[in-house]
């Protein structure tokens, strides 16, 4: 029997293997890795906000990879239906009778690529989905496999087109990164990987090979490893004082002049999970305020709103945000 | 001889029938005198300068005759009675009235004077007073003058008078409380979590390099700087973990430095 230090620093390793693993293909980005990890272990929803080309896909795939996860990828376009995404029943000419066709949703890691492009009614259904972990095809109810996370893309400088979420929609998703480029020694580091790919030969033919070849099929770890990992970031201490400095938080958000909207009491149960998340994914049996502030801006800055009178002054969510994070501590 | 006499005889009658003649008119109607002869220069009607006048004589054409000249004239009666038509005319050249003319002008009525319907009395409406806006543009501005200085004077007096409140605690201030209290070992769990705010901000203060920083930033900095951190993790420790090895004492000893 390991003893409870013994079993976080196993799980902790466990993580950092899982990031070694990713930072073998992926080049920076040290942080989503981090925010997916995050989200993984308390199953809640990513939402990453930035350009196209930032290795997203490669990110998620290479995840799924390594914890041995089924991964799906839907690409958002204004012409999907809800039965893209959930599934359907299908007439079966052979038998005369209806046959659940489950659409992609049913995996572990779903991948949805632009998630504003699509029409309301297909983010709602996913959301929904999201939200309750069951799809209800026809008149059966099927529970979505575990773990089960979403996350969505969207692309902040394509604005026509595309049918912005809502706030209430933003809300279910427990975190939101914006992505950066990387750095110029991060860039140079992935032109460097790129030149030494090479070139696969298949049969008779040969195809350039990217970054998704790299990808292998080797797991770090084993499911109940995963399942180890959740349990421990449940486990993981936050004292009371903690607790104040998260309602400190949240209600700077509700009570600040420039703020239409603060956070909602989701944010801060999405706050306390990820800082709990990120203590274990550092080695720390309890959660210390560094966790929440370094989690804030991806937990509560796309669930506020700035007010008509703030926009037209020219300021910021980011601004605000850092704003009421300096004043915490002042 | 006898043609002398008949011509002069003949001359004397036109000329005295012309001059003298009477003539009446409905009151208000006009009426018409053709060839009027009235010797000497040329005629007109005396201008009217009021309302009085009993005729109102309209010249329509003047014709050139033997020692003077004939007159197409309408005559409109204003007043009943009778009037001589040598009121209301002059020479043009001398402007001097005609006082050797006999004519005379009745106007006559339908119904006794007394019954005649008079024009009723004209209400006097006075024109709202015009001008002077200089006088009033100056009043308003004076009026204005006086209410800024009262603005100015009043204001001035109440700031004077005003106390301000106490200004907030500064961070130290506030930092002094709570050490004190935290090594006495009675923080509540606010306290203890607003002491952990004030330490972490008195040192973003206190470090240069972490004042612009953001806080998540600033923090994982200050959890590795030599200076900063052996509190920070100690107060970590002591406010998040689940079991402390920190003694109150450990605490006080540590909370020192922010006592001064």
């Amino acid at each position: 029997m390991k003893s409870t230090s013994e079993s976080l620093g196993d799980t902790a390793a466990y993580l950092q293997n899982i990031r070694e693993r990713v930072g073998q293909i992926i080049v920076g980005q040290d942080v989503v890795v981090e925010r997916t990890i995050i989200a993984l272990l308390t199953s809640g929803h990513l939402l990453l906000e930035g350009m196209p080309g930032l290795a997203k896909t490669l990110l998620v795939n290479t995840i799924s990879k390594a914890l041995h996860l089924d991964f799906r990828r839907v690409q958002f376009t204004i012409d999907l239906l809800p039965s893209d995404i959930l599934g359907s029943e299908i007439l079966d000419e052979k038998s005369g009778e209806f046959r659940t066709h489950k659409g992609p949703i049913f995996t572990n890691l779903l991948l949805t690529d632009e998630i504003n492009r699509a029409a309301p009614k297909v983010q709602g259904a996913l959301l929904e989905s999201m939200q309750e972990r069951k799809v209800t095809l026809g008149n059966e109810t099927f529970s979505l496999p575990t773990p089960f996370l979403v996350i969505a893309t969207q692309n902040p400088i394509e604005q026509s087109g595309t049918f912005e979420l809502p706030e209430a929609q933003l809300d279910r998703f427990m975190l939101c990164h914006r992505l950066s480029y990387p750095t110029p020694e991060e860039e140079e580091e992935i032109l460097r990987r790129n030149l030494k790919l090479g070139v696969e030969k298949k049969g008779e033919g040969a195809v350039a090979r990217t970054e998704f070849d790299l990808v292998t099929d080797d797991a770090v770890g084993t499911p109940q490893d995963l399942i180890d990992a959740m349990e421990a970031t449940h486990k993981i201490h936050v004292s009371e004082v903690l607790l104040k400095h998260v309602v400190d938080i949240v209600e700077r958000t509700r009570q600040h002049p420039d703020l239409e909207l603060g956070c909602s009491p989701r944010a801060g149960i999405s706050l306390l999970k990820a800082s709990r998340a990120r203590a274990l994914i550092h080695g720390r049996n309890y959660a210390i305020p560094e966790d929440l502030f370094a989690l804030a801006e991806d937990v509560c800055l796309h669930r506020i709103r700035l007010s008509y009178e703030a926009l037209a002054e020219g300021k910021t969510p980011q601004g605000i945000l850092q704003q009421i994070l300096n004043d915490s501590i002042s | 001889m006898i043609r002398l006499l008949l011509f002069i005889l003949l001359s004397l009658h036109a000329h005295g029938s012309k001059l003298s003649f009477e003539r009446s008119s409905p009151l208000g109607l006009p009426t018409t005198i053709t060839d009027y002869y009235i010797p000497g220069s040329k005629v007109e009607v005396i201008p009217r300068k009021n309302s009085d006048s009993s005729l109102v004589i309209r010249i329509l054409q003047t014709k050139p005759a033997a020692d003077g000249f004939r007159y197409d004239l309408e005559v409109y009666g204003l007043d009943p009675g009778t009037h001589k038509l040598s009121d209301f005319l002059r020479y043009v050249d001398t402007k001097s009235p005609i006082s050797h003319l006999p004519a005379t002008f009745q106007i006559t009525t339908q119904y006794p004077l007394e019954t005649l319907p008079k024009p009723s009395e004209l209400e006097t409406v006075s024109p709202e007073k015009l001008g002077g806006y200089k006088k009033l543009v100056i009043a308003l501005g004076l009026f204005w003058l006086v209410i800024l200085l009262l603005i100015i004077f009043y204001r001035k007096k109440q700031i004077a008078d005003f106390t301000a409140p106490p200004p907030p605690p500064s961070l130290h201030e506030k930092l002094h409380v709570l050490v004190t209290n935290a090594s006495r070992g009675n923080l509540t769990d606010h306290e203890r979590a607003n002491l952990e705010r004030l330490v972490l901000g008195h040192w973003k203060e206190k470090i240069p390099a972490l004042e612009k920083l953001p806080p998540a930033r600033a923090l994982v900095q200050l959890r590795a700087h030599p200076e900063a951190s052996p509190l920070i993790l100690k107060l970590e420790e002591w406010l998040h973990a689940p079991k402390t090895t920190l003694s109150q004492n450990d605490i006080s000893t540590l909370l020192i430095p922010f006592r001064k």
